[in-house]
């Protein structure tokens, strides 16, 4: 802190120079499936019987993203000039497949990561299906493993719930 | 281009101001903390890099409501009694173990990158920047591994003994590694005896390791590596001598901690303190009888003396653990006073362990009282902040609160303990959750005991369940606390507490529960007596399986039963209501076919309050259970029965009790085509009570029967 | 089969995995029919399915202990509760929450089990009380303000040197940000100690990095990869400048009224006509040469002063209404004229 201003990642600056090679602005603007995001894309289609439960994540379809729901990743690499774009993507993604393959059946939700620092806080909603002494074991390896695989101090905070029905928000 | 950023002009003069003084962070400054012309800045406050974050933490106090850290936050996950605590904590460092067992078979996974392209070099690759040393891979060694005196280093240096041997047999043993390493070698061998230390990184398998204080026997392997290296040494350094003497002296193989002790005398070779130290502690198992050993301690301090070697806090300690090991006496205590005054002469100060020592000595179970804890308290508590030194100042608490619940008696020395122990970060010193639990138990029943009864109330509020959760005989004292202090919702809560901790199959302590119950139910606000009432309608209910689960389960463990008392008190709580559709009634009629069907164990101590029962539902508008009260009562021969019997048929019948009696002295045969099956039941108990039998051999036909149909024969009237 | 395949491998060893694991197979794949032939000749074929029941394990689920927010006093500390950042639990925060859209006249769901709530970065562990107690925490590290630096004025005059650089906070495994090697120095000209001819060279030799409408010279360095190189190398720069500026070199001798960065009346021929036309007024007939008309004392001419004003404003200035009017104002003064009407 010496000798220097706190500045956090998100203020902003031009990019030029040296620091266009550190952020490749031009990734960040390509997106490929633009003509299918707002018609198809993480929408539900009605059953007959309206009897398809749905939680609040899955009822707000994605453009309402910042509107009625949040982001599943907080990380300042997505800001203007953040670092590791494309790695921290792939990690989240396989933090998500790592909790529902090793917590199997049992998260109710979307696996919400945030990250501070180096520090790493996965939160999402388990079912009470196995025992409390199952669930410290899982919390311990799942802790563990990930803290391991990403060289991050990895933190499960964890909420439980009866039944999935308890996360239902309507049935279409 | 770096101009246009926009900052705050007091942030770029504090900048400046910064840059004028330190270039680079932690060059080493003047240490005079005052702005000498009113311009230049003051130099800046030394710290060390976790200093900040320990001034933090510091703000953050206890909170009673929530569990210990290292459990879940949330109410499935959080445990209450002490078998889950530590079954959780055990289970989620299985799942750490599991996590670092994968990590370590298959490190290349870890350390490269697998989906690089394959023209680029698979060079190992850590996501960390800096590199976390924690998360990296242990290596594995194994016969076939190609090792050097690298690894040897490694291993040593992190104390990783089983895997040091194995790399010092691969390089070839004694003659393959250099002396220094052969030492180094040595030293960690002698310090562990050869046996693998439970790793650091499994806090919770040491914090709940059973048992592991060390057997007080010669544990020492006798021609092991330690030996083998010690002899293929040559010269033998000093360095060698003194970690053979003092793993020896540790292991408890006195004899030849001796004789080498002698040998190297002979030689000339200097010996360290702490060679003196640990041939001190085991001084005891040279001689037998307490003036020859305390003799043996003299004249090894004297050769310290001799031999011009300064002696430290530990040799303190370790002349006080020999004394209190040496059993008790004036003579003994007397020599400990002694030495512990000669070394504060030369300014060494005992250390919670040597206090420790100093307890044992003096405070013991049968001796007489001696207050020696008071000064010890008053010495501790000018001192700023307690550091551990070694592995018996955990010893130092427990003890202490044990003497004051047992030895002293005293509560306020008991506060004044705890204080010490919550002050600052004191409370490291507790120990592990054995040493933890015991403290605790000692506090509380010292509490239970001295303490004023709101103290008390408080110090368990706080306490239990996420600090500490009694066992049986604490929970004993806490019940008859609250029967004293009268607190009747306290009691009703302490049934659920049962249950929690796991406590409920005890049928001694629930009987105690209820007899305190009873003791203080009357005098109860009515709200307080419904939870009372609740909590024992519960107790019946519990541990009841329903027939399936008594067939699936296999009877491990005998169920014990409650008392003949234990089941009346229940009766006689539920049965405190005028209301007759109360569900309650419901739990007195099954706790009166428990009794009837010997699922209880003696007979009631008070068959009065079961009569005032059967009057008192009879009165109510219930003639069944009234006739299974006084039934029951009549064939466990109470004389009760038959005056109960009378009152109870005249409620029944609506009659004076004389003409009851009179229609009681009437023959069998009337009575039963003229009377209600219950009222029946009734006079057959009676008669049952006069002559000490039944009269007509279907007695017992009938009053079954009555049983069965005596709710619907209550709903009729 | 698929274990051999596995370990199959190209060696001399193949040979010898082959026929143990053969071998290792046949003995189980006969012990295995013998088995069958011993307890039923045929299998049943079910057809309905009708499945064995299967012995469901009923679990005994414990009672879930109430909230331990319901237990919590009213007076407590909430900073023991919530020491640090946490994703939101519904059972520990005694606070009646609500979070999500829903058609009007619904109930928006409730904290439990709600993962909108989850998701939002709380503050929770950073209410005021506790930034508070935090802040007297890490007093003790703090040293006093000197007490004469209470201005701004104060600062800039004791310390003139400003050393702008960036320190990022990111979320990713690594604390290093390439941007924050960036070193900027910032300083008044006006306070460097420079006479009129070095002051001149500084400028020349800082070229762009001089503002001259605030007087500021700022400095920028990122060619090296770390921060205290850059420090290092922005400080070697001012002193390099500062230094070269103060010497004089040969050559700077043959800088010539057009290498003039701005004009200087004394050294141009409009001194010259008005020191030849005050000579003239005063019918004394000398011939001066450059340095005497440079050295001439026009103090003694009335309105001289203020004609050598207007003259550099309308060359230093340039040419404008305001500039011209001037002039012709001043001119008419030098001559005696009347003033325009």
């Amino acid at each position: 802190m010496n000798s220097s201003i706190i500045k956090v990642a998100q203020s902003s600056f031009t990019t030029t120079g040296i620091i266009a090679k550190c952020s490749p602005v031009l990734a960040s603007q390509l997106h490929t499936s633009a003509p299918l995001c707002r018609v198809v894309s993480g929408k539900y289609r009605i059953t007959k019987k309206r009897d398809k439960p749905l939680t609040y994540e899955m009822a707000n379809p994605p453009h309402y993203i910042a509107h009625r729901k949040s982001w599943n990743s907080w990380n300042t690499s997505t800001l203007q000039g953040g670092l590791r774009r494309s790695e921290t993507a792939l990690e989240d993604e396989f933090i998500r497949r790592f909790m529902t393959g090793t917590w199997h059946g049992l998260v109710c939700s979307e696996v919400i990561i945030k990250r501070q620092f180096n520090h790493i806080r996965v939160a999402a909603i388990i079912r009470r299906a196995v025992s409390p002494t199952k669930m410290y074991f899982l919390l311990g390896y799942t802790e563990e493993l990930l803290a391991n695989w990403l060289q991050c101090p990895v933190t499960l905070e964890l909420q439980t719930v009866d039944s999935f029905k308890d996360v239902v928000f309507k049935y279409i | 281009m770096y101009s246009s950023v926009i900052v705050p002009r007091q942030w770029t003069r504090f900048t400046c101001l910064c840059r004028s003084l330190t270039s680079v962070e932690g060059q080493k400054l003047p240490q005079n903390s005052k702005s000498s012309d009113g311009i230049s800045p003051p130099p800046r406050k030394p710290r060390g890099p976790t200093d900040l974050l320990q001034a933090l933490a510091a703000t953050v106090g206890t909170d009673p409501t929530a569990a210990h850290y290292k459990y879940h936050d949330d109410p499935y996950l959080i445990p209450l009694s002490n078998f889950r605590k530590r079954s959780y904590a055990l289970s989620a460092e299985a799942g750490r173990k599991a996590a670092a067992w994968i990590r370590d078979e298959h490190s290349n996974l870890f350390t490269t990158r697998e989906w690089d392209p394959p023209t680029k070099n698979k060079t190992p690759y850590f996501n960390a920047d800096p590199r976390i040393e924690a998360f990296a891979p242990k290596p594995i060694y194994n016969d076939a591994s190609k090792v050097t005196e690298q690894d040897l280093k490694y291993t040593i240096q992190n104390a990783l003994i089983d895997d040091s041997i194995t790399i010092f047999q691969l390089l070839g043993g004694t003659s393959g590694v250099s002396e220094e390493l052969k030492l180094q070698l040595l030293q960690l061998l002698c310090f562990y005896n050869e046996k693998e230390p439970e790793s650091m990184e499994w806090l919770e398998e040491r914090w709940f390791a059973a048992n592991t204080r060390d057997r007080q026997a010669a544990t020492w392997r006798l021609g092991g590596l330690a030996d083998q290296i010690f002899e293929s040494m040559d010269p033998k350094t000093p360095e060698a001598y003194c970690a053979m003497i003092q793993g020896m002296a540790k292991y408890y193989q006195a004899e030849r901690a001796h004789m080498l002790t002698m040998e190297v005398k002979e030689k000339g070779i200097p010996l360290s303190t702490g060679v003196y130290n640990s041939l001190i502690g085991c001084v005891g198992f040279l001689r037998e009888g307490t003036t020859l050993r305390v003799e043996a301690l003299r004249s090894l301090l004297a050769e310290m003396h001799e031999q011009g070697i300064s002696p430290n806090d530990e040799t303190l300690s370790a002349c006080l653990r020999s004394l209190s090991a040496w059993g008790g006496g004036k003579i003994l205590q007397q020599m400990a006073l002694s030495i512990v005054a000669e070394f504060r002469r030369l300014d060494i100060q005992p250390g919670l362990a040597a206090y420790y020592y100093l307890l044992c000595l003096f405070c013991k179970e049968r001796g007489p009282r001696f207050d020696i804890l008071s000064t010890i308290i008053n010495e501790l508590e000018q001192k700023e902040h307690l550091e551990a030194k070694e592995p018996a100042d955990t010893n130092f608490f427990i003890t202490a609160m044990g003497v004051c619940s047992d030895h002293l008696q005293n509560i306020t020395m008991a506060e004044r303990l705890h204080a010490l122990l919550m002050k600052g970060d004191n409370y490291k010193l507790v120990g592990d959750a054995y040493k933890e639990s015991i403290y605790y138990r000692h506090y509380v029943t010292v509490a239970c005991r001295h303490a004023s009864f709101e103290k008390t109330l408080e110090l368990l509020d706080t306490l239990v369940p996420n600090v500490y959760v009694p066992e049986p005989s604490v929970m004993e004292e806490i019940i008859k606390t609250l029967e004293v202090g009268g607190a009747g919702d306290r009691l009703a809560q302490a049934w659920s507490q049962l249950v929690v901790f796991g406590h409920s199959k005890r049928a001694r302590l629930v009987e105690r529960l209820l007899d305190a119950m009873v003791n203080t139910y009357p005098g109860q606000e009515e709200e307080v007596k419904s939870k009372m009432r609740a909590a024992a309608a519960d107790m019946l209910s519990f541990g009841q399986m329903t027939p399936e689960e008594k067939e699936m389960k296999d009877i491990r463990s005998p169920v014990q039963k409650l008392s003949a008392t234990a089941v009346c008190n229940i009766i006689e709580m539920c049965s405190d209501t005028q209301d007759k559709a109360d569900p309650l009634w419901k739990s007195v009629e099954v706790a009166l076919q428990r009794l009837r069907k010997e699922e209880a164990a003696g007979v009631p101590a008070r068959p009065q309050a079961l009569a005032d029962v059967a009057k008192k539902a009879a009165a109510v508008g219930l003639p069944g259970i009234a006739a299974t009260a006084v039934t029951y009562l009549a064939e466990c021969g109470f004389e009760e029965a038959m005056a109960a019997s009378v009152h109870v048929l005249g409620t029944m019948l609506n009659r004076p009790e004389q003409e009851v009696e009179e229609l009681l002295s009437q023959g069998q045969s009337a009575l039963v085509s003229s009377l209600h099956p219950a009222a029946m039941a009734v006079a057959e108990a009676y008669s049952l009570a006069k002559t000490g039998g039944p009269i007509i051999q279907e007695s017992e036909r009938t009053s079954s029967s009555s049983d069965s149909d005596s709710d619907s024969s209550s709903d009729d009237e | 089969m698929s274990l051999f395949i596995r370990n199959y491998k190209p060696n001399s060893l193949a040979t010898v995995y082959n026929t143990k694991l053969w071998r290792l197979n046949s003995t189980t794949t006969d012990s295995a029919l013998k088995k069958d032939e011993e307890e039923e000749e045929f299998r049943v074929l079910d057809i309905l399915k009708k499945r064995e029941r299967f012995q469901r394990r009923v679990v005994r689920r414990t009672d879930i202990q109430p909230d331990r927010a319901d237990r919590m006093a009213t007076d407590q500390n909430w900073g023991n509760v919530w020491p640090g950042p946490k994703t939101f639990h519904p059972s520990s925060v005694p606070l009646p929450l609500r979070q999500g859209y829903v058609p009007k006249g619904q109930a928006p769901p409730g904290k439990k089990a709600n993962a909108e709530l989850m998701k939002i970065p709380n503050f929770l562990h950073l209410t005021p009380p506790v930034v508070k107690s935090q802040c007297e925490a890490i007093k003790q590290f703090c040293t006093e303000w000197p007490s004469l630096l209470n201005s701004e004025e104060a600062i800039e005059k004791h310390y003139p040197v400003e050393v702008i650089t960036s320190d990022y906070c990111h979320a990713s495994p690594t604390i290093r940000n390439p941007l924050a090697r960036i070193v900027t120095l910032r300083i008044k000209l006006s306070t460097l100690n420079l006479d009129k001819h070095s002051k001149d060279k500084f400028i020349r030799l800082v070229g762009d990095r001089y503002d001259s409408t605030t007087d500021l010279v700022t400095i920028t360095a990122d060619r090296c990869p770390a921060r205290a190189q850059n420090l290092d190398y922005v400080n070697y720069l001012l002193t390099a400048c500062y230094h070269e500026a103060w010497n004089v070199e040969e050559w700077e001798k043959d800088k010539t009224e057009d290498d003039m960065e701005y004009y200087d009346w004394n050294n141009n021929t409009s001194k010259k006509a008005l020191v030849n036309w005050h000579l003239q007024t005063k019918n004394e007939n000398r011939t001066l040469n450059d340095d005497e008309y440079k050295a001439f004392d026009t103090s003694e001419i009335p309105y001289a002063e203020e004609y050598k004003n207007a003259v550099s404003s309308w060359f230093n200035d340039g040419e404008s209404d305001a500039t011209v009017k001037n002039y012709g104002e001043v001119v008419r003064k030098l001559f005696g004229l009347p003033e325009k009407k």
